[in-house]
């Protein structure tokens, strides 16, 4: 059934692609929200993802690999996104208490300390390319096989591990630098 | 599942599920269907150099703005289809037959025709009376063994097609993939499908073939004459307020209709000398040729003035009489053309497809196209040096490029075609003339190995050997960056030309403002990515960064990643 809507999407059936888009857009919002990690961009991620794949449904050879494939656009969707934002890049900064200048006061000192912990993660994130941030989603959080993330990355199987070696790696360091 | 991959680690699943939680945004599926309505109508990417995604939801309207889109005057070339390989052309087609159901399939399928691209075809056309998936629009059938769906557009033509299935040879519009524009069905000729110009043709509404040389004659008229309409491209208009068109059988010029008086004796001598108004008969022979009206065909397929040699599509129409009064309601036949059927090529069996945009085909062959040179202001390296049509340069072609701007050409990159000018020198010193020149008989003598080479020229004119290109599976010399990954027959140190996007990658540890940080680059499509190393984006355009740049590229293979070592034709997004 679902290989069906993939070809009658890729003939230009657009009911057709509309039910693939219901099916994942939930899941490729997330994939972006993780990757990019602000909701603005992650919906616009998604946007341009479903309109591209639409755009070259042409170029889908294999309808079995549609997942795969609409991963790889989904990447490029969030590449794109990495890129325009280093061009209107906003710093996000804790706001103070407008009376005395200092942090508000927080009642739960362990909602504070995983607040932190949130706080240092996302930043060290936000160091990675975005590459390195969608081995780790696709890895740590999805648990996709090899082959499926080589796809997705547009990589051989055989460089699957290192490259998710070496974004953990920058993670580490971009988590060191976030917690001094 | 994944044995060899490291261990999911809890404490990052945990801060990715956190990053990732949350619902939908409200609406987001509703601009996502806003978004696709919006490009419903816009021809998908052809997998091809330059192709690059012109829509834009609203959301990100704001960032196509800002997208400078700037040619560079190194595009050396500004050819908008890539052909892998020489086709051929169909033979027959289109004056003696049609194209079989198979072909138009192929064609569908195969890579984008031109907008308007006019097709003749022999096909059976299932009735329909809805509206067509892809577009929402009205369709009045679908034609049938095409493999995937193809819809007929032309809501006024339903008339065509009385039955449940109506088989026949029709003329359509390529309107995009997955849907043609209905012109009509032909009526063919006695002995062969399109008719000459000296036939009779068929009247009463029909639609049908001539071939023949569609030329005009001027005519005087205002000085302040508004263009005219061109009408819908499936029933163009015929509007033609300064020029008489007509269809000859040889394209010698043929006089404006008020100065045409028929040969003595002949049969339309008489009916003439009665005429108080001497004007021609739109139906009648003006020696070997006919009167037409052609303004929205010309329009819409860029057919020029001069005497254009084709195929073309006619419908006797009913128009006003000549010198009639305009109390005469029965009307006068005209032909009126509605198309020229574009320059079809199939592929042989391992090329692919490519069509021709429906414009006119010269009918003695051109001289080759000249080569133009890039910007003398461009820094030589790396922009390369490559012939009209994203192909290699012959010999002859760098010849002319040379004498033309040999300080322009030198420190570049060329791909040539082999037989390759090894050791060759251009030379100032010519003892017939001052203009440097090369010596291409010479030239042909050194090398006679066929393929495709990548040279650097020196300044002296001496051709340094890069090494041969390696070529696609099927031929052609221009790789996707998905092929050179999934191309196992490849080896690191192997030359390569690739189609796709150079883009900086953005790292929060190499930040723009950081003037000695060289960030790394990608050259990727929407399919994959190639690592083209740190600062290769800024070695292309000066800049360290700035806009995707998307071109072909030049690369040598290495084993995880490529080196850029020249962009050909390449444009800012």
């Amino acid at each position: 059934m679902e290989r069906l809507l993939v070809e009658q999407a890729i003939s230009g059936d657009r009911h057709a692609f509309d039910s693939l888009v219901r099916n994942r857009v939930d899941a490729v919002y997330r994939t972006s929200l993780a990757i990019l990690g602000d909701a603005a961009d992650a919906a616009d991620a998604v946007q341009e993802t479903f309109v591209s794949a639409w755009c070259h449904r042409a170029s889908l050879r294999d309808p079995d690999l549609f997942d795969a494939w609409l991963g790889r656009i989904n990447l490029n969707a969030c590449r794109g996104q990495l890129r325009r934002r280093v061009r209107t890049r906003v710093r996000e900064i804790r706001l103070l208490d407008p009376e005395d200048g200092r942090e508000p006061a927080s009642t739960d000192r362990a909602l504070d300390e995983r607040t932190a912990d949130a706080d240092v993660f996302d930043r060290a994130f936000a160091r990675l390319s975005a590459d390195d941030r969608a081995v780790l989603v696709l890895h740590h959080l999805q648990e996709r096989p090899v082959a499926e993330i080589a796809t997705t990355l547009g990589a051989p199987e055989g460089t699957v591990k290192s490259r998710l070696h070496r974004a953990r790696a920058a993670l580490e360091s971009a988590l060191a630098k976030e917690s001094r | 599942m994944n044995g060899e991959l490291p261990p999911i680690d809890p404490k990052i699943r945990a801060h990715l599920a956190r990053r990732s939680a949350g619902g939908l945004p409200r609406g987001l599926l509703g601009d996502v269907a806003q978004a696709l309505d919006s490009v419903a109508m816009e021809r998908p990417r052809p997998r091809r150099i330059g192709g690059r995604v012109t829509w834009r939801s609203p959301q990100l309207a704001a960032a196509a703005s800002i997208a400078v889109i700037a040619v560079v005057a190194a595009a050396l070339v500004a050819i908008p289809r890539l052909a892998t390989t020489p086709a051929s052309s169909l033979a027959g087609y289109p004056a003696d037959r049609a194209l079989t159901t198979t072909e138009l399939a192929s064609l569908m399928a195969g890579p984008e025709l031109a907008p308007n691209t006019t097709l003749v075809a022999a096909v059976t056309i299932e009735s329909r009376q809805d509206v067509c998936p892809m577009n929402s629009r009205p369709t009045v059938g679908v034609v049938e063994g095409m493999g995937s769906q193809v819809c007929v557009m032309g809501a006024t033509l339903a008339a065509e097609l009385p039955g449940a299935t109506t088989s026949g040879v029709f003329a359509f519009r390529y309107m995009a993939r997955g849907y043609l524009g209905l012109l009509g069905q032909i009526s063919p000729a006695t002995s062969r499908l399109a008719f000459h110009v000296t036939d009779d043709w068929p009247l009463a509404g029909k639609t049908f073939l001539v071939e023949g040389w569609l030329g005009e004659t001027p005519a005087i008229c205002a000085l302040l004459v508004p263009s005219p309409f061109s009408g819908d491209p499936l029933d163009p208009s015929g509007d033609e307020p300064c020029a008489y068109s007509w269809l000859s059988e040889n394209g010698s010029p043929v006089p404006a209709p008020a100065t045409w008086t028929p040969a003595s004796g002949s049969p339309e001598a008489a009916a003439h000398a009665a005429s108080s108004t001497p004007t021609a008969d739109p139906l009648t022979l003006i020696g070997k040729a006919r009167y037409v009206e052609a303004g929205g065909a010309r329009q819409i397929d860029s057919i020029p003035q001069e005497p254009t040699r084709g195929v073309y599509v006619v419908r006797s129409v009913v128009g006003p009489c000549p010198g009639a009064s305009p109390v005469d309601s029965r009307g006068c036949g005209i032909w009126r053309v509605l198309a020229r059927v574009g320059d079809v090529k199939i592929p042989g069996p391992n090329e692919s497809a490519t069509i021709a945009a429906p414009t006119a085909t010269p009918t003695t062959a051109p001289p080759e196209t000249p080569v133009a040179l890039p910007s003398a202001l461009l820094d030589p390296a790396p922009v390369g040096f490559i012939g009209p049509g994203n192909r290699p340069l012959t010999a002859a072609e760098f010849q002319a490029a040379w004498a033309a701007d040999r300080e322009n050409l030198a420190g570049r990159i060329a791909i040539v075609k082999g037989p390759v000018p090894a050791g060759f020198v251009c030379s100032s010193a010519d003892a017939t003339t001052t203009t440097p020149a090369c010596n291409v008989a010479k030239l042909d003598g050194f090398i006679a190995q066929e393929g495709y080479w990548g040279v650097r020229v020196g300044s002296d004119g001496r051709l340094t050997m890069l090494g041969e290109l390696s070529l696609t599976r099927d031929g052609g010399f221009v790789f996707l960056p998905e092929d050179v990954i999934a191309d196992t027959g490849l080896a690191p140190n192997d030359l390569l030309i690739v189609s796709g996007e150079l883009n900086v990658r953005t790292t929060e540890t190499c930040v723009a403002t950081d003037p000695n940080c060289s960030p790394p680059t990608d050259l990727h499509d929407t399919s994959a990515v190639l690592d083209a190393g740190p600062g290769a984006y800024g070695a292309v355009t000066g800049e360290d960064y700035g806009n995707p740049v998307t071109g072909l590229f030049l690369i040598r293979r290495g084993t995880d990643s490529v080196e850029i070592l020249a962009c050909f034709e390449f444009s800012y997004l």
